[in-house]
């Protein structure tokens, strides 16, 4: 089953995990202010559905926190792994887990279910919908739940964009001399 | 969205003698079949253009009179009131868009068959064209010389009258007045030959008086070849062109500016094969160094950065377009709305042109499926009705050109939901490998363009890397298919010579190979002799022949045909191919069919001679270029095995095929296909094409009754008595 959090619009998304194969969604009727709200608002839908493996995104495409998921399994007390590659799961008690590092280090762990995974984009290729399962995905039932938004865990003070900073070199003329002067940068930083 | 400040100038107008161009955007003169004769199509045409922001649009070239008539190729003419009045609906519907119109003056001197007109075209001095078979001109005398420059004078005052804004004196591509400036056309010993003041002689005399006729209503314009890269015979930049502009800089308010003479024009009307963008700015700017008027110039400029350049550079003063002006008609305007994805940029595949190399039929482009459509089917190529059946979902089975081009109109015709389906990991069909055969780099622009559209449409979903056999489109649960599965090339040799196979043709085998093979499946050419056997007489064969011969392999190419790839004489790209493969030493064999092919070479026959003149040519591999067959077995079980009642019965409403899978033909009449089918997806019958408008003189029921009295009347009377 698949749920989220979000006005009406947020339902498209539901409906093309419907036409994928999901059996039920839930569309947590809420405008959150922040990933702890977030988790909030999904931790008593999830705690009432008893899943076996909760799976969420890594990041949101618009403000990239990262959070909404690690904070969901910290308001569950369930084991959490963030940055999911590849999952081997059978269904049993424990599931083993690639986990994305930086520099391309892969690191190999196992977990007890339930858990919850935040996965990382491009782990699997997603079936497609076909015309049909998205006609059929449009006569099912959306069930809607209503959630307090809660306290925001912090606010906004400020947006900008930072300042230009001082000390950036443009380098004119012709690939040869700009590879030139650069050598020469590289000798005077390097000593 | 709104211009990036960087292409302002492109926006900044500029005077050219009495009359104001609104932007730096000019369509130069060029063909598109309609001449004079197909008076709406040419409106129609040449408008679209001035809608999409161009300040001013030519004709193509024009005939100033009979004696200089082009057929079997078409021209416009400017011979008569009736001419006039058709141009006139061309120039009426530029102003509408506040464009201006120009008139391109053309006499063409030995290069003009007259095959209609049956008049003796006259020219500078009595040899042959270099361009057309078996056409002469009468060499001029004095009287011809003050006759000929009169018929420039009356076509002017014609143009004038059209509406004209613009009038050219036309030289470029070894017209008349350059034959006079050129010894290689001009041989004469008179004050109009030898010393390059003579040479200009006509040429300036000429711009004179057509200036002195009409120059205070309209802006004269000479379309100068500053080199036709001939040696001592040609016109050359520093001997005669700069010197021209200087003499007659003066009666001149607006400067055409490319190279070439017209027996290889390409180097003007550039294939991307060989030049890039901009290809003529060293040209164009060593006349804009010694002219004090505009200057304008091609340079299948479709990058706004680039045309910025040129101008900031003082190269140009003015951007010309042909062929971007027909693969995008809404270039300028989409410069302006800083739209720049949403170009349609001309690949420089030459296929518009090839249309008037032929002699007729009217342009075509690869690109844009609309070019000449504007009238006859009131395509637009920016707007698109909601279809009438819109609340239909589409599935797109192939992603390949014409898929794209269909899923991407059908989009935009607002149907509820397109779904295009491929098999491979990416859109582009055989578009994602023939542009990595030699060369051929632009004609990407063919997918990326589309892919953008796609991806910007909402109702369009691109599914790679699913294969749909019969279950899985009826499964599929849309109530229109569209099979687009392409084409392949015949394993078999199976071609259009013999219409048969050839013996021992079989590209299972280790030798024998098939372009995709080569391309796609990276199959290995065995060994360092490698036939290929073109019959299809296009880019392909020729193509793989450079490829194979640059990396290092013995290369021979064996046709049934009188030359190699025939079809690239019509998109110009011949002369650079032949000399291409000859520097890379690939060996040529004409008029030769292959009778058997074996492991250790090809045995072929001469076409018209085959008895006793079989000869073999020993090779390690045979590349079979023979034709294309379409890839129809979807098509086939869904129409003959599953049926309309079957299919029916699971929601799909209507079955089509388009592009390849249809019929193998070029990239643009793929295209073509797709588009038409969108268009016309909620017409009657879909599968056939609507009627277009026909432009065609039906003669009144009164004239014909007319006629068959007057018939009558005669045979009475010469009736013999029985």
């Amino acid at each position: 089953m698949v749920v989220t959090v979000g006005d009406p619009e947020a339902e498209a998304a539901l409906r093309r995990c419907l036409a994928m194969g999901a059996d039920r969604a839930i569309r947590i009727d809420a405008a959150p202010l922040d990933p702890i709200s977030t988790a909030r608002a999904l931790s008593d839908v999830v705690r009432e559905e008893e899943p076996d493996l909760v799976l969420t995104g890594v990041q949101s495409a618009d403000s990239v926190q990262g959070s909404t998921g690690v904070a969901l399994a910290e308001l569950l007390g369930l084991p959490r792994v963030a940055v999911v590659k590849q999952l081997d799961w059978s269904g049993g008690t424990t599931a083993t887990v690639h986990r994305e590092l930086e520099g391309g280090l892969v690191d190999v762990v196992e977990v007890d279910t339930p858990a919850v995974l935040t996965i990382q984009t491009g782990i699997n290729a997603p079936r497609y919908a076909n015309l049909r399962a998205i006609k059929q995905a449009e006569q099912l039932e959306i069930a809607v739940v209503p959630a307090e938004p809660g306290e925001a865990s912090y606010r906004v003070r400020r947006m900008f964009a930072p300042p230009r900073g001082a000390g950036a070199e443009m380098l004119d003329g012709g690939a040869a001399s700009v590879a030139g002067r650069i050598v020469e940068i590289v000798r005077e930083r390097l000593g | 969205m709104a211009r990036n400040p960087k292409h302002d100038v492109l926006f900044e107008p500029i005077q050219i003698g009495p009359k104001t161009m609104k932007n730096r955007f000019y369509q130069i003169p060029h063909c598109n079949g309609f001449g004079s004769e197909r008076p709406l199509s040419q409106a129609y045409f040449r408008a679209m253009k001035a809608e999409g922001g161009y300040a001013a649009c030519c004709t193509e070239y024009c005939s100033i009179s009979p004696e200089s008539d082009d057929t079997h190729r078409v021209s416009a003419r400017i011979w008569d009131d009736g001419d006039i009045r058709n141009l006139s609906i061309m120039c009426a519907m530029l102003h509408e868009h506040g464009a201006l119109a120009a008139c391109e003056l053309w006499y063409g001197g030995p290069h003009a068959p007259c095959m209609e007109s049956r008049c003796v075209p006259r020219g500078p001095t009595q040899i042959p064209s270099d361009f057309e078979y078996l056409t002469y001109a009468k060499e001029m005398d004095k009287d011809d010389i003050h006759e000929v420059q009169q018929l420039y004078v009356d076509a002017a005052k014609r143009a004038r009258e059209a509406g004209f804004d613009i009038v050219y004196v036309y030289g470029s591509h070894s017209y008349l007045p350059q034959q006079f400036l050129t010894p290689y056309y001009n041989h004469r010993t008179d004050e109009y030959g030898g010393s390059l003041e003579n040479r200009a002689r006509f040429w300036r005399e000429t711009i004179e008086q057509v200036k002195n006729a009409v120059g205070s209503d309209c802006a004269i314009a000479v379309r100068i070849s500053t080199d036709m890269f001939m040696g001592e015979a040609g016109t050359q930049l520093e001997r005669d062109a700069l010197p021209f502009v200087e003499l007659v800089d003066d009666l001149v308010d607006v400067w055409d500016v490319n190279v070439s003479g017209i027996s290889e024009w390409g180097e003007d009307a550039t294939p991307s094969r060989f030049y890039a963008q901009g290809r003529q700015l060293p040209w164009q700017a060593a006349v804009k160094s010694v002219s004090k008027k505009p200057v304008l110039g091609v340079g299948r400029w479709t990058n706004p950065d680039a045309m910025v350049d040129a101008i900031n550079s003082g190269q140009l003063d003015i951007i010309a377009t042909c062929r971007p002006s027909i693969s995008d008609p809404f270039l300028p305007q989409k410069i302006d709305e800083g739209r720049l994805d949403d170009i349609r940029e001309c690949i420089g595949c030459n296929i518009c042109i090839s249309r008037w190399e032929i002699g007729g039929p009217p342009l075509i482009c690869t690109q844009n499926a609309t070019a000449g459509e504007e009238y006859r089917r009131g395509w637009h190529p920016e707007r698109f009705e909601r279809a009438a059946n819109a609340d239909n979902d589409v599935l797109v089975v192939g992603a390949g050109p014409a898929g794209m081009e269909c899923a991407m109109i059908l989009g935009k015709r607002g149907m509820r939901r397109v779904h295009l389906v491929e098999a491979q990991d990416d859109m582009g069909g055989i578009m994602r490998w023939i542009p990595q055969l030699p060369g051929l780099g632009e004609w990407a622009r063919v997918v990326n363009y589309r892919k953008i559209q796609i991806d910007k449409l909402k109702n369009v979903e691109f599914i790679p890397d699913t294969t749909l056999d019969a279950q899985g489109v009826k499964d599929y649960g849309a109530e229109i298919v569209i099979v687009a599965t392409g084409g392949y090339w015949a394993t078999d040799g199976l071609n259009g010579a013999t219409h048969d196979t050839i013996p021992g043709a079989d590209a299972s085998l280790a030798h024998i190979l098939t372009p995709e093979q080569i391309m796609v499946e990276g199959k290995a050419v065995p060994g360092e002799r490698v036939v290929i056997v073109d019959n299809d007489g296009y880019f392909m064969g020729v193509s793989l022949a450079e490829k194979l011969a640059l990396e290092g392999k013995q290369v021979t190419m064996l046709t049934p045909m009188g030359h190699i790839a025939p079809y690239m004489h019509f998109t110009l790209e011949a002369p650079n191919m032949h000399r291409k493969l000859h520097k890379l030493g690939v060996e040529i064999v004409t008029y030769h069919m292959p009778t058997k092919i074996e492991a250790g070479g090809v045995t072929a026959a001469h076409v018209y001679d085959g008895d006793g003149h079989e000869r073999t040519w020993e090779a390690d591999a045979t590349v079979l270029v023979t034709q294309r067959r379409s890839s129809e077995a979807l098509f086939r079980e869904l129409k003959d095995v599953d049926g309309r009642d079957a299919l029916a019965a699971e929601g799909v409403a209507a079955l089509y095929r388009i592009g390849d899978c249809e019929a193998p033909r070029l990239t643009a009449d793929a295209i073509f296909s797709g588009h038409r089918l969108a268009r016309e997806i909620d017409s009657p019958n879909p599968a056939v094409p609507l009627p277009y408008k026909r432009e065609r003189r039906v003669p009144d029921s009164d004239a014909l009754e007319d006629d068959l009295r007057e018939l009558r009347v005669r045979r009475e009377r010469e009736a013999v008595p029985v």
